[in-house]
């Protein structure tokens, strides 16, 4: 335990910077400038070469999911240390940690995050926030920093660990995890807010129809396009009631 | 709106763009957190967090892989939740209904912002390159460049894109009451609509120019 306090306490300057890596994003070399500044100021930071290998340049092409980024700082410490040639693996990895990254963090924790918080927010709206912050972000500075230990700890071999977990179905939980809470949001809804004397209240068969509309309207157009639409059919629902 | 306000405003603006651009990634720039801050801020929770949520499907349902840009949910969640706050949004159901149209129809031009950012970026690491500048220092710099880049989108952009959605929202409200005939908006969009097709004809800009002016001053004169 030590031993990871001491490294993470070690590059904790650099782990800290990683959080605005991404500021130079651009369509030439993505965050190659950014994970070149990370990896230079980790080589300052340890002693070691990483600022002298080839992989290091800023023109380089890098791109991976942001919650991602110090795995492959860990691995890159480590494969610099025991002196490997690690830029083969750079594009490699960087694709795999981002995939996962975008399935993970992307796909399904901001819909799980979000299906959370509204179900909170319906009891205590002032919470919602809160939770919403804190429950993605313990994900978020748990990947930074465990994924730096990782990354180091496991070197190259990092990918079998996320194998070993089974990281790939996470996503899958995640997932039917937040169906469930669209499910109880919707009835919660339906039951106690369509109810209350601010609004008429919504039936389970609007609800339905709504519900299979979006459904059906997300297939062939946009998601702005999808709320557009949205509305001319909540103006067309409202124009029937009135008539 | 008081100082406080403005102030909260600002900075709340500047950093959901810079969450959302250029790092931090705490998730400051969801719609829903954005919506629940401004409901706190100005005693509209309910109503800015149901605005949030909205606008938190349209985030969700896109996943940013490699080159994609995202449409810019962040800025719907904070000029939706302002404009409400500010009471440019009467609590009547077609107003609320127009508000989110128009929104959402002004998260295209400040998406297409979000890429100009990029290319300034591009811009910048091209130059850095020419210049054969290749120390940390000069990293360093082009990182803070790239942050400060974000923040001032957000502050400008967002602002000024709720700015143009409060002005329109404001005009129809106004407008209405006039009873001004609708001919009168119709020739506005007609002569917009010309000005669009023109850049889409062919031949020199400065040719069409002289065609269009001798077209304009004939027919004034003659007919």
């Amino acid at each position: 335990m030590g031993d990871i306090m001491k490294l993470l306490w070690k590059a904790l300057p650099t782990l800290v910077r990683s959080i605005f890596y991404q500021a130079n994003w651009n369509i030439e070399n993505m965050q190659g400038t950014g994970f070149s500044w990370l990896l230079k100021d980790l080589s300052k930071r340890f002693n070691i070469g990483v600022g002298d290998i080839k992989g290091n340049e800023r023109a380089d092409y890098f791109n991976t999911n942001p919650y991602f980024v110090t795995f492959m700082l860990g691995m890159f410490l480590k494969e610099a240390e025991s002196g490997k040639a690690v830029d083969q693996y750079k594009s490699t990895y960087a694709s795999v940690f981002g995939a996962l990254g975008d399935t993970f963090f992307w796909h399904s924790l901001r819909p799980l995050t979000f299906f959370l918080s509204l179900f909170i927010a319906l009891y205590e709206p002032m919470f919602a926030m809160f939770f919403y912050l804190i429950f993605f972000n313990i994900f978020n500075i748990g990947f930074k920093f465990l994924g730096f230990y990782l990354g180091y700890n496991y070197g190259t071999n990092v990918i079998e660990l996320f194998r070993t977990v089974s990281f790939a179905n996470w996503s899958n939980v995640a997932d039917i995890a937040s169906i469930f809470f669209m499910g109880g949001t919707l009835a919660i809804t339906i039951k106690y807010i369509s109810n209350s004397e601010a609004i008429n209240s919504i039936s389970i068969f609007k609800t339905a129809i709504f519900f299979i509309a979006g459904f059906a309207t997300s297939k062939y157009v946009s998601a702005p396009f999808t709320l557009i639409i949205g509305v001319m059919i909540v103006t067309v629902v409202m124009l029937l009631q009135n008539i | 709106m008081s100082l406080t306000h403005g102030i909260l405003l600002f900075f709340l603006s500047g950093f959901a763009s810079l969450d959302r651009v250029a790092g931090i990634n705490i998730m400051l720039s969801r719609p829903i957190v954005i919506s629940s801050i401004i409901g706190i801020a100005f005693d509209q929770m309910l109503i800015c967090i149901l605005l949030g949520a909205i606008f938190e499907f349209i985030g969700m349902l896109e996943v940013p892989v490699g080159t994609v840009i995202l449409k810019d949910d962040s800025f719907a969640g904070y000029s939706s939740s302002v404009l409400i706050s500010l009471g440019a949004i009467s609590h009547n159901n077609l107003s609320i209904l127009l508000a989110i149209i128009l929104v959402t129809l002004m998260i295209y031009p400040v998406t297409l912002t979000d890429i100009y950012c990029r290319k300034f970026n591009k811009l910048m690491i091209t130059r850095a390159f020419h210049e054969n500048k290749s120390n940390e220092n000069s990293d360093s710099f082009l990182i803070r460049i790239g942050l400060l880049v974000s923040f001032i989108r957000g502050v400008v952009v967002y602002n000024l894109a709720t700015l143009l959605i409060f002005l329109t929202l404001h005009n129809i409200d106004y407008f209405e009451k006039q009873e001004v005939s609708p001919i009168y908006y119709l020739v506005l969009l007609f002569i917009l609509l010309t000005g669009c097709l023109f850049r889409f004809l062919n031949g020199e800009l400065f040719i069409k120019l002289i065609f269009l002016i001798v077209g304009f001053i004939a027919s004034w004169v003659i007919l």
